[in-house]
């Protein structure tokens, strides 16, 4: 298993329950439903890489600051093909919040409950996948 | 504003206040987690730990406008020196890198974060689930 594997399968493992959602009417309104949700995650995935990922992209003077550095381009890069693989191959929800973490780097968060979970894309590119409970890291792995 | 050089220990009752630029997206007050943990990480630029100001000598339209950028948006927000200390972060004056009323959070420093990532990202973590005081602004810089 490839390291970005690894870590993706423990946020497929706390986002989405092994077992299906019951008291459904039938199997035709779960497929819609699936669809409908499939869409609505589509297009928030595609909102945050063209109106925010691009865009700092695009015009770097967005994020300027004295005392915090704005993602590189590698960053963003690489957020936009995490995103992308995200939304293609993984099927994911996007994350809550996407920010610069203030280092030159790219930070995506989600969370549920005690638990949250991050992909931290470092200046130059790297990644690494970050799980807390309650507010603790209970994990963090290099992914790339 | 009390006057001195801002060399004064700082007192356990004091407020400090954490400026973010509101493009940054640091801060939503519709989020279920209102203040992201990343506005408390380290960066190169934090040698000597995180930057704040003392409410002692500066409010918080004031802390705002230090380093900022025109026409920016920023918010400040509101710690207590004295539960910043219950978790064990040390708060400094260093007047020295920022002029009176700048303080430093001086274990929360880069070189701190790459030891040891994770116990930084707890202290952030606990800082903004627990400790926020209040969060002031947006101010417009000038």
């Amino acid at each position: 298993m490839s390291t970005i594997e690894a870590g993706r399968s423990t946020y497929l493992h706390n986002f989405y329950p092994t077992e299906p959602a019951t008291g459904a009417a039938s199997d035709d309104s779960l497929v819609t439903a699936g669809q409908n949700e499939g869409e609505v995650v589509r297009k928030a995935w595609n909102t945050l890489i063209d109106s925010k990922l691009i865009e700092w992209g695009r015009d770097p003077s967005l994020l300027e600051d004295d005392e915090l550095i704005p993602p590189s381009r590698a960053a963003i890069q690489r957020a936009v093909d995490l995103a992308i693989r995200l939304r293609d191959e993984e099927k994911l929800p996007a994350p809550k919040r996407v920010v610069p973490d203030g280092d030159g780097g790219v930070v995506f968060e989600r969370w549920e409950g005690e638990i949250s979970e991050s992909f931290e894309i470092s200046e130059s590119g790297g990644i690494e996948y970050v799980l807390c409970r309650n507010g603790s890291v209970a994990e963090r792995r290099i992914v790339l | 504003m009390p006057a001195g050089d801002g060399h004064d220990p700082i007192s356990d009752e004091e407020i400090v206040y954490r400026r973010v630029p509101e493009h940054y997206d640091y801060y939503d007050p519709n989020s279920e987690h209102p203040v992201a943990w990343i506005a408390f990480r380290p960066n190169q630029k934090d040698t000597g730990g995180l930057s704040v100001w003392r409410g002692k000598y500066l409010s918080a339209p004031e802390a705002a406008a230090k380093r900022a950028h025109s026409g920016k948006r920023y918010y400040v927000i509101a710690l207590s020196v004295g539960r910043l200390r219950e978790i064990g972060i040390s708060v400094e004056p260093t007047s020295e890198d920022g002029g009176v009323g700048h303080a430093s959070l001086t274990n929360m420093n880069y070189h701190s974060y790459q030891e040891s990532k994770n116990a930084i990202r707890n202290w952030a973590e606990k800082i903004t689930a627990e400790l926020v005081e209040q969060v002031h602004g947006p101010f417009v810089a000038t």
